[in-house]
């Protein structure tokens, strides 16, 4: 039975990482595994920042899952703090395991651990299946977004 | 409208009067939101004083190449004039700060808003989700 941590992402991970992000319906040809020093310099930006976690998930050490979380402050909801859960994959071999959800657990465990008052995220409009794995998480669809390419 | 500046701590009152919350939690935030680095709160003035807001977070991400993304959010304002100039500086600023692209977010069922947000180049494009914790 493999062995799986969750932990802070490291500079070494980031390969691994990055070819998640690839293995994936809407990320295949705009990321690209192959030149990671765009994606280390983000690393190291992310990394440097108190309010932003990298996290993966290590069977053995060798990264098979992937989130990236933010607490993001606001006025709206008298100022409260929220979480914001990003760039969520599980590797090919390692779906169907539960996984998944461990991950998104832990990522609402340190969000209300950093005393955020919710956790967001949003999800394209074409990934149906997320969209039910999110709603079976405890999250509803609460509102809808716009995105300008610059 | 005549400016869009920082937002300040003086700028409370005001605050409060848009999202029409208690002043103590908002002022509170206000501090933290002055404190982060990546996270840009303006207000938008005309001769009556302040009549709109916007939050710029510049989020850093591994995927699209590892590119920052702008993500346009808790925008009042007291007429559509105001909200047109607040959308306007926050995609230049994002543009500004090396964003490849900008998210805005809209309550569920604003099909209304889907009209005004095209004039400015923004695509529907994604559901959001939330859960209160």
């Amino acid at each position: 039975m493999a062995e799986y941590t969750i932990r802070r992402a490291r500079r070494e991970d980031i390969g691994a990482i990055v070819r998640m992000l690839a293995d994936d319906q809407l990320g295949a040809g705009r990321d690209d595994p192959g030149d990671l020093e765009p994606y280390l310099r983000a690393f190291d930006e992310i990394d440097g920042d108190p309010h932003q976690l990298l996290v993966i998930v290590a069977c053995g050490d060798a990264p098979v899952g992937t989130l990236q979380l933010t607490i993001i402050p606001g006025l709206a909801r008298r100022g409260a703090l929220r979480g914001q859960i990003e760039a969520v994959r599980i590797h090919a071999d390692h779906r169907g395991t539960g996984l998944g959800a461990e991950l998104m657990r832990w990522a609402i465990d340190e969000s209300r651990r950093r005393g955020c008052a919710l956790v967001q995220l949003t999800s394209d409009t074409s990934r149906t299946e997320a969209h039910r794995f999110y709603e079976r998480l405890g999250f509803v669809p609460s509102h809808t977004g716009f995105k300008l390419k610059l | 409208m005549d400016v869009i500046r920082r937002a300040r701590a003086t700028d409370v009152e005001a605050l409060v009067r848009l999202f029409g919350a208690p002043g103590e939690p908002l002022a509170a935030a206000l501090r933290e939101l002055t404190n982060t680095p990546h996270v840009t709160l303006v207000v938008a003035e005309d001769d009556n004083g302040v009549a709109g807001t916007a939050q710029l977070t510049v989020l850093r991400g591994l995927a699209w190449d590892g590119a920052p993304r702008g993500l346009l959010e808790g925008i009042r304002a007291a007429r559509r004039g105001v909200t047109s100039a607040l959308l306007t500086w926050g995609i230049d600023e994002a543009r500004r700060r090396g964003c490849t692209r900008v998210h805005l977010d809209s309550g569920l069922n604003r099909g209304d808003l889907r009209d005004f947000y095209a004039r400015f180049g923004f695509e529907y494009s994604y559901q959001g989700f939330t859960r209160v914790l």
